[in-house]
This record gives C-alpha cells, sequence and structure tokens, in this order.
C-alpha cells in the first residue's frame, strides 16, 4: 500500500474532510483567539500590577529622601533674633553645633563660616573663614581654614541653601549642605555648614525590595550613583551616558508600561522592567529595575498554562474532529450501501440509523421505501407470474397445432402455405421459450423453483448436452473440444447438483457459446477441480463482450450492444437464469475475458469470452 | 481537500506559534553602554594605574635606633588596608591597590641630619629622595645588603610604589618621571612646571614614592593621620594639591584640599580629580 492510499484512508471521503475542515475552524479559531486574547490581557493586566509596584516604591522613597532632607537641610535654615549684622557670639556657635550633632546622627561635621560682619569694635571678621568646626566623635578643637573659595561657602551667600554633589566615603555617601544664617532684617550673618551623612537613605535604597531580585537605584543631578539595590554597580558610578538616564535626568518619567520599558539593565545589563522619574527639588533621579526573570516568573507559569491549555484543547479537536466527521458521515453511508443494496434488488435490506434526529428520520423513511419497492416487487413478480402461466396455454396449444399442420394431420400442407406458416411457427417457439424463462425467473423469485442437488457425474452431463446440440454446432462449423485435463482425476467427476438443473445451466452456457461464436471457431471446454469445488469453464473465441458490459451480463434482461449489432436473437434472461441455478445449487458463477484477450488489456470485445461456474463435490464420493 | 487540511493544520500552529512567541513576550530594548576608560595618572593617560602596587618601609636614620617603634608594623597594617578600602571605593573598584611591607624597620646607613639636610620645608623631600636612593641601592639592587627576593620582584605586578613610614620629619610625595635631561632645570623646562618642585633622584624601581612620620600616621601630631597617608599617596600618582602652600587656603573640599584634615572614612576625592584620572 503506498502512501497516497495511506493518505487517502486518513483522509476520508470528500465529505467527511469537509465536515472535519469546518469542525477545526469553527472549534480551533475560538480557542485561539480566546487562548491569545487571554495570554494579552493576562500580561498587560501583570503590567500595570509591575508598574504600580515600581512607582509606588519609588513614591515612597521619593518621600522618605524629601523627609531626610527636611529634616536636614531645614535645621541648617536658621534665622536668629536680632538685626544687627555680627555673627553669633562663640559660645552660642558651639552650643547650636552640638545640638545639631545631637539631633541627627546624619550630621558628621558642622561648622560655621563668617562672611565679613562686624564684631566688637566694628572690626569686621575675614570672609570664609572657618570659626567653628565640630566633627561627630571628634575633639572639640579642629583646625579652621579659609574656604572661601569653595562653593559651600560662595553659594549660600545668594540666600539658598546650597547642596553639593553627592560625594563616596568609607561611610558612606555624602552631601555637604550650607545655609546662610540670617538675623532678624533677613541679613545674612553667617553661614552654617554641614557634611551630611546619607546611610539613612542609602540603607533605605539598598534594602528596597522588589520581588526577589528588583530593586531601586538612586542617582545624583550629574547621573552619579549614590546608592542601588544592586551590587554590580559602585557606588559613585556614572551613568549619565545612558540614554534612559539622560532622559530622566531632563525630566522624562518612566512607567514601566511602555515597551521601551523592558530593556537590558542600565547597571547589569539584565533584562529588566523599569521605571523611574527625576525628583525635582533634587535634581536626583530614582529608578526601578526588577529583573524580568524574576518579576514575570509567575506570569510566565500562567501563560505557560494557559498557552499549554490551548495547545491540548487545539489537540483534542484535531483528535476528535475525524470521529465527529465519521459521526455525521455514518449514516449517511448507510444510505449510500442501502440504495446500492435496493439497486441490486435487495429490498430486505435495511439501514441502522440511530442518532435520535432528522439523519433516523431518513433512515425510516429509506427502510419503508424499500418496504413499499419490495411490495411492489412481489406485486410485479406475481402479475409476471400469471401473465406468463396464462400465455403460455395458448401459445402451447398454438405450437401443438403447428406441429399437427407440418406433419399433416389436417392434410397436406401446400409448399406455399409451409413457407408463411414456418416463421409463424419459429416466432411461436421463441415466444414459446421467453413465456417459460419469464415463468422460470417468477418461480425462482417467488421461491417456488425445488432444487434437489444429488452426486451427478459433470462430465455425462456435459457430454450428453453436447450431443444434444452438436447439429447446432455443425451448421455453424464450430469445433467444440471436452477432453480431460492432465491434473484432472480420471472417471466419474461428480458435484452435487439438480441433474435436470446442471444440464440446463451446461446447456445455455454451451448454446451462447455457438450462438455468439463466429463461423468455424472453437468452444473449449474443460474443468479444474480442488477438495471442495469442481469449476467447469467454456471458452470461445466468439465476438467477445466490451468491457463496460461485463459487470452486467448477469442482469436480467440484459443484452449486449454487440450481440444487438450482429442480430443474435435473445431475452437477455438466459444467464441470469442460470446464475440463479448454479447459486441455488450452492455453486458460483462468473465471466472472465480468457488469457487471449487479457493479454491486450482492454480489447475483450472480439476476443472471444470464458465463463465459468464451479458446483460443490459431494463429501462422500459414491 | 487534503490539501486545504493542512493548510488549516499549519495555519493553527503557525498562531499557536505567533501566541507562544509573540503575544505577552517583552522585546528588551538594548542599552548602548559607553565604555569606559582606563585609569591612569593625573592628566596622563599614557601611564595606566588600574594596579597599584605599594612597597611600605619603615625607615630609620641610625641615630635613632633607640626611637624604633615597636608599634610600627601594626600602624602599617591600619593605615595600608584603610588606603586601599578607600582608593576602591573612590575608583569603583577600577583601580586597586596591593602591598607589601618590608618585614623588618630599615636603619639607614646615616644620622637624619644627613637624610634630612638643612630644609625640611615642604614635607622634608630631600628626606624622601635621599632614603629612597638608599632603598634602591639596598634593598631593590641584587647586592644590596637588604635585598630579598620576593619582596624586589613583587613590585613588578603593578604601577610601583614606595611608601616610607619615617622615624624623623616628613609629609611629601610624588612621581618619579625617566628624563634624559640632567638638572632639575631642564627638567622643569620641558614638564611646564616650577624648577622649586623638581628633584633629580636615581630610584628605578619605583614610578612613584612618598613619605610620612611615623607619628603623623598613628595620629599624634594631629587627628586623621590616614588621611594624610592618602594624601600624600595621590601625589604618586601626579594629584596635585588643592590648597595653598602660602596660605594654607583651600581651593576643593576634597582629601587634596580641606578634606586632609577629615577622618579617612569622611573624605573623598573630587569628581575633577577622579576624571583626570580616567574615571
Amino acid at each position: 500500500m503506498d502512501i497516497k492510499k495511506i493518505l487517502q484512508i486518513i483522509a476520508g471521503s470528500n465529505l467527511q474532510n469537509k465536515i472535519v475542515l469546518l469542525f477545526i475552524l469553527i472549534a480551533t479559531i475560538p480557542i485561539l483567539v480566546l487562548g491569545g486574547l487571554a495570554v494579552y490581557l493576562i500580561d498587560f493586566s501583570h503590567r500595570f500590577d509591575v508598574s504600580n509596584l515600581e512607582l509606588q516604591l519609588i513614591d515612597q522613597k521619593t518621600e522618605e529622601i524629601k523627609k531626610f532632607f527636611a529634616d536636614t537641610a531645614g535645621v541648617l535654615e536658621l534665622q536668629v533674633g536680632f538685626s544687627q549684622k555680627t555673627p553669633i557670639g562663640l559660645n552660642e556657635q558651639r552650643f547650636i553645633l552640638d545640638g545639631i550633632i545631637a539631633l541627627n546622627r546624619a550630621f558628621e561635621e558642622v561648622s560655621f563660616i563668617d562672611v565679613g560682619g562686624l564684631i566688637a569694635n566694628d572690626i569686621p571678621t575675614k570672609p570664609g573663614l572657618e570659626t567653628i568646626k565640630l566633627f561627630r566623635g571628634g575633639d572639640n578643637d579642629s583646625e579652621l581654614f579659609d574656604i572661601s573659595n569653595l562653593e559651600k561657602y560662595q553659594s549660600p551667600l545668594s540666600g539658598k541653601t546650597y547642596f553639593s554633589e553627592v560625594y563616596q566615603t568609607l561611610n558612606g555617601p555624602m552631601i555637604t549642605i550650607s545655609s546662610p544664617v540670617k538675623n532678624r532684617n533677613g541679613d545674612i550673618i553667617q553661614i552654617l555648614s554641614a557634611e551630611v551623612n546619607m546611610n539613612q537613605i542609602s540603607r533605605s535604597i539598598i534594602n528596597s525590595t522588589l520581588g526577589f531580585s528588583g530593586g531601586l537605584t538612586l542617582l545624583d543631578g550629574a547621573g552619579s550613583v549614590i546608592a542601588s539595590k544592586n551590587k554590580f554597580v559602585s557606588s559613585g558610578a556614572n551613568l549619565a551616558n545612558i540614554l534612559r538616564i539622560r532622559q530622566m535626568l531632563d525630566g522624562k518619567t518612566f512607567d514601566g508600561l511602555g515597551n521601551e520599558d523592558r530593556y537590558q539593565s542600565v547597571v547589569d545589563g539584565a533584562a529588566v522592567v523599569g521605571a523611574g522619574k527625576k525628583i525635582p527639588s533634587l535634581g536626583w533621579v530614582l529608578f526601578a529595575e526588577w529583573p524580568l526573570d524574576d518579576a514575570d516568573s509567575v506570569i510566565r507559569d500562567v501563560r505557560n498554562q494557559v498557552f499549554a491549555f490551548t495547545l491540548i484543547s487545539i489537540l483534542a479537536v484535531l483528535a476528535i474532529a475525524p470521529f465527529f466527521a465519521l459521526r455525521i458521515i455514518r449514516p449517511i453511508r448507510q444510505l449510500e450501501l442501502g440504495s446500492s443494496k435496493i439497486e441490486e434488488g435487495d429490498f430486505e435490506y435495511k439501514v441502522d440509523i440511530k442518532s435520535k434526529d432528522e439523519l433516523e428520520q431518513l433512515g425510516n423513511a429509506f427502510n419503508k421505501m424499500g418496504n413499499g419497492l419490495k411490495r411492489l416487487q412481489e406485486l410485479k413478480n406475481e402479475f409476471v407470474f400469471i401473465a406468463a402461466h396464462e400465455l403460455r396455454t395458448p401459445v402451447t396449444a398454438i405450437k401443438g397445432y403447428m406441429s399437427m399442420l407440418f406433419e399433416g394431420d389436417a392434410g397436406p400442407v401446400p409448399e406455399a402455405i409451409k413457407k408463411f406458416l414456418e416463421p409463424v411457427g419459429q416466432a411461436n417457439d421463441r415466444l414459446v421459450g421467453l413465456i417459460n424463462d419469464i415463468l422460470e425467473i417468477a418461480r425462482s423469485e417467488a421461491g417456488r423453483i425445488k432444487i434437489e442437488v444429488f452426486s451427478v457425474d459433470i462430465r455425462a452431463s456435459i457430454k450428453g448436452v453436447i450431443q444434444n446440440i452438436a447439429p447446432l454446432a455443425v451448421e455453424r462449423k464450430i469445433a467444440i473440444n471436452y477432453a480431460i485435463g492432465e491434473n484432472e482425476p480420471i472417471g466419474l467427476l461428480l458435484v452435487l447438483a439438480d441433474t435436470m438443473r446442471l444440464h440446463e445451466v451446461i446447456t445455455n452456457f454451451i448454446s451462447n457459446a455457438i450462438k455468439y461464436d463466429q463461423e468455424g471457431g472453437w468452444i473449449k471446454i474443460y474443468h479444474e477441480t480442488d477438495a471442495d469445488f469442481v469449476t467447469t469453464h467454456i471458452e470461445d473465441n466468439g465476438i467477445g463482450i466490451p468491457k463496460s458490459e461485463q459487470g452486467k451480463i448477469f442482469e436480467k434482461f440484459f443484452r449486449s450492444d454487440a450481440s444487438k449489432v450482429a442480430q443474435i436473437q435473445g431475452t437477455g434472461l438466459g444467464l441470469f437464469i442460470t446464475k440463479e441455478l448454479v447459486e441455488k445449487m450452492g455453486g458460483k458463477v462468473w465471466f472472465q475475458s480468457p488469457a487471449s484477450a487479457r493479454a491486450t488489456a482492454g480489447k475483450e470485445e472480439g476476443r472471444g469470452t470464458r465463463f465459468s461456474f464451479k458446483l460443490p463435490r459431494p463429501k462422500n464420493k459414491i | 481537500m487534503f490539501k486545504y487540511l493542512i493548510a488549516t493544520l499549519c495555519l493553527i500552529f503557525a498562531g499557536l506559534g505567533g501566541i507562544y512567541y509573540f503575544v505577552g513576550v517583552p522585546r528588551i530594548e538594548s542599552t548602548n553602554f559607553p565604555a569606559l576608560s582606563a585609569i591612569h595618572l593625573y592628566n596622563n593617560p599614557d601611564v595606566l594605574v588600574d594596579n597599584i602596587h605599594i612597597s611600605a618601609f619603615y625607615f630609620v636614620s641610625e641615630n635613632k635606633i633607640g626611637q624604633v617603634s615597636g608599634n610600627w608594623h601594626n600602624t602599617m597594617e591600619v593605615g595600608l588596608p584603610k588606603l586601599a578600602a578607600f582608593h576602591e571605593l573612590q575608583f569603583q573598584k577600577r583601580s586597586k591597590i596591593s602591598y607589601a611591607i618590608y618585614p623588618e624597620p630599615v636603619i639607614g646607613e646615616k644620622d637624619n641630619l644627613l637624610y634630612d639636610t638643612e630644609n625640611t620645608g615642604r614635607g622634608n623631600p630631600r628626606a624622601l629622595i635621599a632614603i629612597s636612593e638608599e632603598l634602591e641601592r639596598r634593598v631593590f639592587k641584587p647586592d644590596g645588603d637588604l635585598y630579598r627576593k620576593d619582596f624586589a620582584e613583587i613590585g613588578g605586578q603593578g604601577y610601583p610604589v614606595i611608601f616610607i613610614m619615617y622615624e624623623g620629619v616628613g609629609a611629601t610625595g610624588g612621581i618619579i618621571h625617566e628624563s634624559a635631561r640632567e638638572t632639575a632645570s631642564e627638567i622643569a623646562a620641558d614638564l611646564g612646571l616650577a624648577e622649586s618642585v623638581i628633584f633629580v633622584v636615581d630610584v628605578s624601581s619605583a614610578d612613584g614614592f612618598f613619605i610620612l612620620n611615623r607619628e603623623t600616621l598613628e595620629g599624634k601630631h594631629g587627628p586623621n593621620g590616614e588621611t594624610i597617608v592618602a594624601h600624600e599617596f595621590y601625589h604618586t600618582l601626579g594629584v596635585e594639591d588643592k590648597y595653598s602652600l602660602d596660605t594654607g587656603r583651600a581651593e576643593s573640599a576634597d582629601l587634596m584640599g580641606l578634606g586632609r584634615f577629615k577622618p579617612l572614612e569622611n573624605t573623598f576625592l573630587s569628581k575633577d580629580t577622579l576624571n583626570a584620572l580616567g574615571l
């Protein structure tokens, strides 16, 4: 069996394929659409969740940072209660600095710086000179310096609090904050400066958590890392050259929802989902990065489950589709088979459809139709039997009187009269034969033929028929050859048959062979035997049967076109009756192109015929 | 019909593939990381200092043998790791310091006056030069009386620096440039520097050297001795002072300026300085 045939079997019929295709389309398209939509919506919802978590964390830390600076820079914004342009007394300065150091552990160093105010005797102080400086945990006699060239002195002179860039120390990130100290009139009388340790912020950032591995990174206004959850980035590393960071420093906010928010981490290159924004009051940037492996771990599992479910559903549809189609096709096939049976005349055949729907109703209607046809057939047979029976009496009478006329019972028949009576007699003989055949068929179909099989020597029967029919063969110069084959048993060749009916069958085959053979042709009769059957072949080299007609030759009233062209008389009932008789005797009849015809494939016509029938052998030979 | 069936199956599995590979699958935007420059000497990209090796000595002049500190080794073992940690932090781990301490105090061949000369101003650079040349001869040359192969060769692992903890006056450091010139004035002209900061020295085993009084490092002359060590060390990379040598006025807040008087834990190198060093 080649692949094409296998594929055809798998593919089934055309209608079945259409149903399979339709079923697959109807079932899988919604599954695909729903699966895709589910995955999309789950992902969409998950993106919102991730974005919200990141933005919430950023906002929370932003508030912490703002509070930190409110607690530190706010403390340094000092206004005294007097209106003179004189610095605060040294004792008061020390008291204030002690208080600041004690107030907040973030202050590592605090100092007052003179701005050139007047002291006793209107002597101006030296601008930019530190007047007192305290270190956390240090002694109280720190060396004082002229810092007039430093930003932390110059910038607050404009009246605003100065924030330096964040610098990294072994104690953590630190920032210099210096504020003008103002008198009651708003005149700047000193600068109060502090080195502020940002460990509180740094720890908060480092301890920030998104899932198992996500976290925050805080950058100063120059894009340098102040603190980061990510251990792969060094404090102080400048990221300002990275486009995303540059955009955030310029004020762009990333909310974690956009396509650009899933990117290679600016810190370590891993795939992350990120959000971030600038803290406008400080110019700093706070951004979150959450490795996708972690952030999407749950959604990936859900997505895989949805996908697996979709895949399994589709595979199930593909597996079920042929069975579904077969379920619809089966009743149709039963009806098709039933139609064939009825075409063959089997009106007893019943279709069995139990679909509990219109198809079952159709099956029931079909069965009723079969019953109706059967009844019609019975009525027709009855009519034919009666008509044939009624016709046989007058034509038999005609035949008898015609014989008596020809035999001279009514006196000599003149030759001129005889010339007219002979065709009448022949026509009457054919009519008698036709009526006998019709009666035979009618009896057979009505079950009225009685067949009694015994062990019969088929050779004797064949020889008897040949002897009877020999004059006809001689007339047409046809040679009949019946010989015992090399492998055939010698002596009697017994079969189980009704003697009369076997004689009738053999006569039919041999007379057909003579009738359809060419003048000067030949007929060969021979046997094949096996343990159970004796097969008899009757082969001739006559006009043959076209291939297109070979399937119909055993049908009732069928006549080959070739025989019609050759104007060979016949009723088209002989082979039908023969077949019926053989089968009733437990045998089988068939036609086959002879070997010479098969050699020229498709050219059976004009190459002769070979009819065969086989009959069972008796179990106990007599 | 069969071909339609096959085509439908192909479309279905193409749809499944589309869902699997495209729906809900994030596209990862690439990030362009700028190339990192190498850490180098101050304003001199030709000499890389991503690895620095300090050969540390406790040097005692012959006449001060009686003042040898019993705690000298511990002093170094505290100060140098802090310097290494500070350096690694400031350079974001892109430049590292290793060190080796000569296991014994090096007793000088001469009295301190002969090392210090009559002028110990500006951190006593003459003592630094004289002691370095003696260490070169006695420790780093194979025929030297204090030569130790393992110690002398370990300096080959990076930019070599000599640190002298001196039992005397000293707090200075600098780069040792090779020059075909013979006099300080010629070299100063070549480098565009004042002749006063140029010293001719015969040392080939190091590219930088610095000296610091032991007691300063131990905090006996004021707090933050370790900060002074770091300050002098960065002179060996070419970093200049950021304060007025005449008035003491700070020009920067970092280690090379005002920050040299803060605890090392609280000070830093300014971004300008780090940029000039290649960060």
